[in-house]
């Protein structure tokens, strides 16, 4: 089951996005993802807000006692990251995902990882005068970046580009020669019916909410070096000695197929994992904590069930040492205060 | 884990949990944190968003050094175009995706 929600945005902000006021225009049906061909199901969605554009309908006022015609607009969609490439019509997946970037990032595909790194992309968003932009050791070996940054299409832009491509029950979602090099395009999405699409400066939002746990959990995997969930795994040791200069880092090959990975200064050693997760435990989250749970959309007893998940994992809990401990209860004080 | 126990960690836990990493791994994940904080606050000021935009390319640089290659998958890049979005689109609780997945 696929939803589709509209809610509006003229209300105040204490009411607006709050579950009263959100109302639930379409459902998708079926286990399988929609894809491209979700369109189809938009259609009527689609020609009722080309209706309120154009002619609006006749809604009551209250407060005049009179009736008015209102009309209503499409700011944005919401949406999580393989829902944008489907709304968009330029597929998240693979090698020109960033919906920003386009085809002018510098996205590459590793060797031994099998997938996308936008490894390096970023000195390029850089000041021009940037010392990382000249640094040839830390980054990619031997090289500078003098590039600027991508160019974000304008809503004009982008329109120039979507209008010959066709629609989705003519476009058949067949892909074109140079899809997946020169660019993501399958379809001119439905949006694109409405007259005032291409004045938005949002089109679609990049969700902070799934963004922000999937940072969390790759730095956090890493960090405390979860097997198999860590992104330093022997693989992206392999494409580091391909792409970068990290001598402390390189496998050391102990014959017979096996390799023994150096540590990294990035991940925590055993005890201090332990440490990290005893003192997850011992976190009076319910009562110390009342204050981080602001937004009061997560359960309280979660993270306790986590922790005790990665016990089962073989982080076992011991005493921390003393060193950490004072450091910590530094850092603690100063959050104490920033809750107040 | 749940999204928001992931919010809670990242803006608020990390910088205290990680504090025994050395000082070159931890200070970038905690301007990370940082960034995540704000972008995430109830108030927000253009000036403040230009200077994140500004900041986001010189922490994924920071972590560039720190982690290998694998690591950035397209999640770790789009943070960089998180502060300009705040900045046309106004708070991210407006424009985020808790209130349909709970």
């Amino acid at each position: 089951m696929w939803p589709v929600i509209v809610t509006p945005y003229n209300l105040p902000p204490s009411m607006c996005m709050k579950e009263e006021y959100l109302f639930l225009t379409l459902m998708i049906p079926g286990r399988k993802n929609p894809k491209g061909k979700i369109d189809v199901f938009l259609q009527p969605l689609i020609n009722e807000l080309k209706m309120l554009w154009d002619t609006g309908v006749t809604t009551y006022d209250v407060s005049k006692s009179q009736n008015f015609q209102m009309k209503a607009a499409l700011m944005w969609t919401i949406n999580d990251f393989p829902a944008y490439g489907m709304l968009l019509g330029w597929s998240t997946a693979g090698r020109l995902a960033c919906p920003y970037c386009m085809e002018q990032t510098i996205a590459k595909r590793l060797e031994n990882g099998q997938k996308t790194t936008f490894f390096g992309c970023h000195r390029q968003f850089l000041a021009m005068d940037h010392p990382f932009r000249r640094n040839k050791m830390n980054f990619t070996k031997n090289e500078q970046e003098h590039a600027p940054p991508p160019k974000i299409l304008s809503g004009d832009q982008v329109w120039e580009r979507v209008s010959k491509i066709p629609k989705v029950p003519e476009s058949e979602l067949k892909r074109s020669a140079d899809y997946g090099e020169k660019h993501h395009w399958s379809k001119q999405n439905i949006f694109w019916d409405l007259p005032y699409w291409k004045t938005n400066l949002i089109r679609h939002n990049l969700d902070v909410m799934h963004i922000e746990k999937n940072v969390f959990d790759n730095v956090f995997n890493t960090v405390m070096d979860i097997k198999e969930k860590t992104k330093d795994n022997v693989k992206a040791r392999k494409d580091m000695s391909i792409i970068c200069r990290r001598p402390e880092l390189e496998l050391f090959d102990l014959g017979n197929g096996k390799f023994k990975k150096p540590k990294a200064l990035c991940t925590l050693s055993a005890a201090q994992r332990r440490a990290v997760c005893e003192w997850i435990l011992q976190l009076k989250l319910p009562a110390v904590c009342e204050a981080l749970y602001c937004y009061g959309y997560a359960s309280k007893k979660s993270l306790f069930t986590w922790v005790l998940h990665s016990k089962m994992r073989g982080l076992k809990i011991s005493k921390a040492t003393r060193n950490e401990e004072s450091r910590r209860l530094h850092f603690h004080g100063e959050i104490a205060s920033y809750c107040i | 884990m749940k999204s928001h126990d992931g919010y809670i960690f990242m803006e608020r836990l990390l910088p205290i949990a990680f504090s025994s990493l050395p000082e070159k791994v931890w200070n970038p994940l905690v301007e990370l944190s940082h960034f995540f904080r704000d972008l995430c606050s109830t108030t927000l000021n253009v000036a403040h968003l230009e200077q994140m935009e500004i900041n986001m390319p010189i922490i994924l640089c920071k972590l560039e050094r720190i982690f290998r290659s694998g690591f950035f998958d397209s999640m770790e890049h789009l943070p960089i175009h998180l502060a300009l979005e705040a900045k046309l689109g106004g708070h991210v609780h407006y424009r985020w995706m808790y209130p349909f997945e709970r």
